[in-house]
């Protein structure tokens, strides 16, 4: 019996994870003989984790994996900054929805429908309204057994018009995503990106421009539940060091299309202020359902990677 | 389909294209100053929409040269260096770059406006905030003076103090005929948080200057109370914002917005905000704060109220109409203050609307005529009030049209009249009168507060903080008549503490009628020879918060019968040369110059504070007096340790030699958010001993001497043990000093009124008593302070208290110089000396800060405390071996007067801090004015506040006189300390 087995078995007790994902980690290469998108079959969601410190999912690393899929999310920001009077809480509500309009390429979107910005000061502020949303693509420009590697690139389009008065905020992220089918229902991930934003105003264009690197790992043990735990850094936005932070998810499925997934990021290191970003998202797979993962039903589900593919 | 990967790249580019084709766009189309790094650009002109014509209008702005050029007036602050902005109808003054003031960490905030060559200058300072921490507020770098067509104008750009990524830029611009200043004020938020921005012009103005008017239910000149944690709870929305003064001559001030159509701000005693409501700016994004502030004659609100209806009319097309009618005021009274006789507030509702419910509109004041009028929005019903001695005496609804109204007749015509004259020994001098209810009825009719915003008074005279008479008071030096509700009056007169007190009782006022009073005083033989009395903290009109003018003050100095003043203005060096010279008051009074430092701009003092902080105040004199310098001859004294402060004000002049440092009310109160006292923000542990070492704590800043500074911050002469004539603080200043002596840090105890008015202290009560060769007529200010320094000294707000050591016939006296030589027969005099209508209850020796014994049998009652008898209480002889051991080192005082006041120390910092205000013989938690749940610890904060003795359950007797001319306080005096060193190695006290 694998090892892989056993785990299948094993009680996920909170203080255990991180043992698991270390034993995942050193068992994945051996055991593996999954495909890096073969779980994507149902409406688990995969890739990185989805909650992010910056708008707009500003340096968010996006799923090398795509799929049909519409979601509906809610997440928010916390900043307590004692010393310097300050706190901050962000929540808002986003609808987002991604399509496969080639085996390889997925279009995808957001549209933050609601945002609410608390400005916690001896005189607070608060602003609610319309927020951001992005559109991007994602190309999967080297499938292998094992591997997937895509780039991807969004723009977030100056819509925050709730929050902002005389400013329309725009942004850019470049990235090059990675999937890696380590083990049977173990899977990494990771992504390199290029970001930048800028204010179309009369005043500054306040350019900022920096690099996010998340790397992590998806464990799923059985068809309802995921474990997800990423490190994410980012650099050059904010500070030499914007931020380290650790991110995790814990990710449901009814094993057919839908899909939950409760993600939280924790900064630990550089400039930035927040403590914690956390998300809520339900998600469903359009198309037609494929219950057996590596044999597409159809639609525009999307296909095996075969040995052939690639450029 | 088959994937091109060429189209997908292109699909990707096309989308990073687009996003910078769009910021490059926008980019095309900058405004202002609002990139923040164009040293070329310039602020636009703000209000646009608003438009003046007149003939042969005119524009100007220039660094001023010569104080000449610029306008006067009660708080004008001018210097050269500063900017002078004017047209036909206004003068501005914006302090320059290097002259901050008051909330500004840098220059470029309004400093005078008042209309053209009236001098009438009642604005303290304006600086443009963005919240209420210090690094909120602007911190200006360049300025740039700007003249175009009909235009003249001055921009200041820099950033938030502390905050560089967060760019501000304000331009000040007049044009020919406006009767104000055009502001446009910029700001972009280049950090990479969204903040918090209340964007505003905060007002720096003592609680008895200015008084703010907002239009909301229930407001006009009442204001949500807020404390620093809910500042958001006293933020008021209203069209616009009116400031009016309350002293004349005066100038009202009023602040309406170009860009929003409302306007946002709080009112609290010392700090007023005009600005934008809140809101959240996030990263990138800028805002943009235009507004009009108008200059108008006059202490009426409708004076500058009918200016920005006029702007609103322009700006956002709002009818206004015209209300008017008559408040007829007798002529006989026509010398008076117009504002306490008849003062008509305009509010939206009806008389069924409850007050609060009401949303005032304005306030206006009958001109010399009786003719009254204002502007107010048409098509609504309007309540009018009439305020005559702070009591509404009429009130009438009026439904107000399209058109223009008339609202009739209202009557405040039934006031009586009271001509007051004075003399003492028998000739016209300078006396302070007090008029009293005679009884409870007269108390209830006639308790009145001015405009709802001042200090209640019974009767209400005049503006309890400008010009005689006020509230109750008057000063009188010649007949004197005052106007006033009719009822019964007790009316007594003061010549200080060491004369006699004139009263007249029951006098009979009737509404119309005119009753004349002689009250005379002799001067009583009190005072030793050898002895000056001294007020050695006093505030006039240089200070932000006092209105009274100079020649009030002065004549408040002669009637409380002081003989040495130290001037000593907030931030400002005082002085009342102009004052003194017409009241030919030189031979009488000996002033020297001095300042208050007044800690304003937050600051942490030391690198891990909790919270930034300010230093307290000090006193420092004599100064060089500069009517030139934007401080008068002071320093700046802000964010800067007690110890640079004192170098910054001996680099300005101040003499270290032979001046004098006075620590000013050490242990007190936050006054919106800034320790008044030393101590207090220290938290100074009165339970350990002192800190010797700096460890990077806030106590042990106490004697820490900071890097590059010429002293300590310990190096100070003087504290204050007196501070107020209310007593309210004594135990805990008491305590402190006492603490100090304990362990051998020895210095000078001193009492001082800290009078800002006629109101808030009698000037005089309390005093500091110097034993000195110097004499006002020949009045040596270098021997003066050197007694003050050697502790030569005492405390006083009757009592007088000789105390001396007599050892083998060779006598001692307190003195900072130990005595190290005693015999066994060494001999404690006390002597008591007291107008017989200062009580004096008991007499207490205290020995290194116990007491030790209580006199009170001995003590002698004058049988008629009006009279001139009785002075002489106490004069006793006792052993000083009874109460000073013969060895170690030890400390005595006397003090003479009541019984103390009972004070617990609930904080458990070694200080008095609570008194028992519920009065169940007990001090605990249910005595502390801001806990509402029991704590459960033995020790807790806040604490406070000290009762305030009972007044008298009669009006008759000593208590009662002393009260009448002694508001809150009670009998209370002391010496400074006599130390004892008779192991002759230098005075080190008992130990903590």
């Amino acid at each position: 019996m694998s090892a892989l087995h056993d785990l299948h078995r094993t009680s996920l007790s909170a203080a255990r994870p991180l043992g698991l994902l270390m034993l995942c980690l050193a068992l994945g290469p051996a055991s593996a003989g999954a495909g890096p998108c073969e779980d994507a079959g149902d409406g688990m969601p995969t890739g990185p984790v989805i909650a992010g410190l910056l708008d707009g999912n500003l340096g968010a690393a996006h799923r090398a994996c795509g799929r049909n899929e519409v979601g509906l999310d809610v997440g928010g920001l916390l900043l307590v900054d004692m010393p310097n009077f300050y706190g901050r809480l962000s929540a808002g509500g986003s609808l987002d929805g991604s399509a496969m309009v080639h085996p390889r390429v997925e279009l995808f979107g957001r549209l933050e429908f609601l945002r609410f910005e608390n400005v916690i000061t001896p005189i607070p502020a608060t602003a609610l309204g319309l927020g951001f949303t992005s559109v991007g693509v994602g190309w999967q420009v080297l499938r292998k057994d094992k591997v997937v590697l895509g780039l991807n690139g969004k723009t977030v389009l100056p819509t925050a018009a709730g929050i902002y008065d005389n400013a329309w905020p725009i942004g850019l992220d470049l990235g090059l995503a990675l999937q890696v089918a380590a083990a049977r229902g173990v899977h990494l991930h990771g992504q390199a990106s290029f970001l930048g934003s800028a204010v179309a105003s009369k005043g500054p264009a306040f350019p900022r421009a920096g690099g996010a690197v998340t790397f992590g790992t998806e464990l799923r043990p059985g068809k309802a539940f995921a474990f997800v735990l990423d490190l994410y850094g980012s650099f050059g936005y904010r500070g030499p060091l914007d931020a380290l932070a650790v991110a995790f998810a814990l990710r449901f499925s009814d094993g057919k299309r839908f899909g939950f997934e409760l993600g939280g990021m924790i900064p630990f290191a550089g400039t930035e202020r927040a403590m914690v970003a956390v998300d809520l998202r339900a998600s469903i797979r359009l198309g037609k359902y494929s219950p057996h993962p590596g044999k597409p039903a159809g639609g525009t589900a999307e296909p095996q990677p075969a040995s052939s593919a690639g450029l | 389909m088959r994937f091109d990967p060429v189209v997908g790249c292109r699909t990707i580019w096309a989308l990073a294209a687009v996003l910078l084709l769009t910021a490059g766009t926008m980019g095309c189309e900058k405004e202002g100053c609002l990139t923040g790094d164009d040293p070329e650009c310039i602020v636009p002109s703000p209000c646009l929409d608003l438009a003046y014509t007149c003939s042969g209008g005119e524009v100007d702005v220039a660094v001023v040269s010569d104080m000449a050029e610029l306008p006067g007036g009660w708080a004008s602050l001018g210097a050269p260096g500063d900017i002078l902005l004017s047209n036909d109808r206004v003068e501005a003054v914006i302090d320059a770059l290097d002259h901050p003031h008051y909330l500004g960490p840098t220059g470029g905030g309004l400093l005078d406006l008042t209309t053209a060559g009236a001098d009438a200058d009642s604005m303290r300072h304006i600086v443009q905030v963005t919240g209420v921490l210090p690094e909120e507020a602007a911190y200006y770098t360049d300025m740039r003076l700007i003249t175009e067509d009909g235009i003249a104008a001055v921009q200041f750009r820099g950033h938030l103090a502390g905050r560089p990524d967060v760019p501000i830029a304000t331009r000040y611009e007049v044009r020919s005929c406006e009767p104000g200043v055009r502001i446009r004020t910029e700001i972009v938020n280049l950090e990479p948080d969204p903040m918090s921005l209340f964007l505003a012009d905060g007002f720096y103005d003592g609680g008895r200057g200015l008084l703010p008017f907002t239009v909301s239910t229930g407001t006009g000149f009442e204001h949500p109370s807020f404390g620093l944690s809910t500042l958001a709870d006293g933020i008021t929305e209203t069209p616009y914002f009116i400031w009016a003064s309350a002293q004349e001559p005066a100038t009202t001030y009023g602040s309406v917005a170009c860009n929003e159509e409302s306007m946002s701000g709080f009112n609290s005693e010392n700090v007023n905000t005009a600005g934008l409501a809140p809101r959240v700016l996030m990263p990138g994004d800028y805002a943009v704060f235009e507004r009009f502030m108008a200059a108008a004659d006059g202490p009426a609100v409708s004076a500058a109220t009918d200016l920005l209806l006029e702007a609103r009319q322009q700006l956002f097309d709002e009818a206004f109409v015209t209300l008017s009618g008559r408040i007829p005021l007798d002529v006989s009274g026509d010398h008076l203050d117009v504002k306490t006789r008849a003062a008509l507030l305009i509010s939206e509702g009806t008389l069924d609307t409850p007050r609060e419910d009401r949303i005032p509109w304005t306030q206006a004041l009958p001109d010399a005529d009786g003719d009254v009028s204002a502007r107010v929005p048409p098509d609504r019903i309007y309540v009018l009030e009439l305020e005559s001695h702070g009591v509404i005496v009429a009130e009438q609804q009026i439904e107000v049209g399209a058109g223009d109204a008339d609202f009739g007749e209202m009557d405040a015509s039934g006031s009586g009249y009271m001509t007051l004259d004075a003399t003492l020994d028998g000739v016209q001098d300078h006396v302070q009168v007090f008029v009293h209810p005679a009884d409870d009825a007269t108390e209830e009719a006639v308790r009145g507060m001015m405009f709802d915003h001042f200090t209640e008074c019974a009767p209400l005279l005049g503006n309890p903080f400008g010009e005689s008479p006020a509230c109750n008071r008057v000063l009188v030096d010649g007949p004197v008549t005052v106007e006033l509700l009719p009822g019964v009056y007790d009316v007594f007169a003061t010549a200080g503490p060491f004369a006699t007190l004139a009263a007249e009782r029951d006098v009979l006022v009737s509404a119309g009628d005119e009753v004349s009073l002689l009250l005379e005083l002799e001067t009583l033989a009190v005072l030793p020879d050898g002895v000056l009395s001294a007020d050695l903290h006093v505030h006039g009109n240089e200070s932000f918060d006092s209105e009274i003018p100079h020649d009030d003050r002065v004549r408040a100095f002669l009637a409380s019968g002081i003989d040495v003043i130290a001037a000593t203005g907030h931030f400002v060096a005082g002085r009342y040369d102009d004052a003194i010279a017409d009241l030919a008051a030189e031979d009488r009074l000996a002033v020297m110059t001095g300042v208050e430092t007044t800690g304003s701009i937050l600051f942490k003092m030391v690198e891990d504070a909790e919270y930034p902080q300010v230093i307290g105040h000090w006193n420092l004199w004599p100064l060089p007096y500069d009517p030139e310098g934007p401080y008068r001859g002071a320093a700046w004294d802000q964010l800067m340790l007690p110890g640079e402060m004192f170098t910054a004000m001996a680099d300005a002049g101040w003499p270290e030699d032979s001046g004098i440092i006075q620590m000013n009310h050490p242990i007190s109160y936050l006054e919106f958010g800034r320790d008044l006292g030393w101590v207090s923000a220290l938290g100074l542990d009165g339970t350990q001993p002192l800190p010797t070492e700096f460890d990077g704590t806030l106590p042990s800043l106490f004697q820490y001497q900071p890097p590059g500074a010429d002293f300590a911050n310990s190096d100070f002469h003087a504290q204050e043990v007196m501070n107020g004539t209310n007593n309210d603080y004594l135990l805990a200043f008491r305590a402190l000093w006492f603490y100090e002596l304990d362990q051998g840090f020895v210095r000078t105890g001193t009492a001082n009124s800290d009078s800002h008015s006629m109101t808030d202290n009698v000037l005089g009560t309390p005093r500091t008593l110097v034993w000195t060769d110097s004499t006002v007529l020949d009045f040596d200010a270098v021997e003066f302070n050197a007694a003050v320094r050697a502790g030569k000294a005492a405390g006083t707000n009757g009592p007088v208290l000789q105390v001396s050591v007599l050892d083998e016939d060779m006598p001692y006296y307190p003195s900072s110089t130990p005595l190290d030589q005693l015999g066994p027969s060494a001999t404690l005099l006390i002597r008591i000396d007291a107008a017989p209508w200062v009580p004096v209850d008991e007499v207490r020796i205290v020995v290194d800060g116990i007491v030790v014994e209580t006199l009170t049998e001995e003590l002698v009652h004058p049988a008629d405390p009006l009279g001139v008898d009785g002075i002489e209480r106490l004069d006793v002889e006792l052993l000083l071996s009874d109460y000073v051991p013969s060895s170690g080192d030890h400390w005595l005082v006397v003090e003479a007067g009541h019984a103390l006041e009972e004070a617990a120390d609930l904080d458990c910092n070694g200080f008095p801090d609570t008194g028992d205000n519920n009065g169940d013989g007990t001090i605990d938690w249910l005595d502390v004015e801001d806990i509402e749940e029991d704590p459960e610890q033995d020790c807790f904060s806040p604490v406070g506040p000290f009762k305030e003795p009972p007044p008298p359950e009669t009006r008759e007797g000593p208590d009662y006189l002393f009260r009448t001319v002694t508001p809150g306080g009670y009998p209370f005096a002391y010496t400074n300390p006599l130390l004892f060193d008779p192991d002759r190695d230098g005075f080190e006290g008992v130990g903590p």
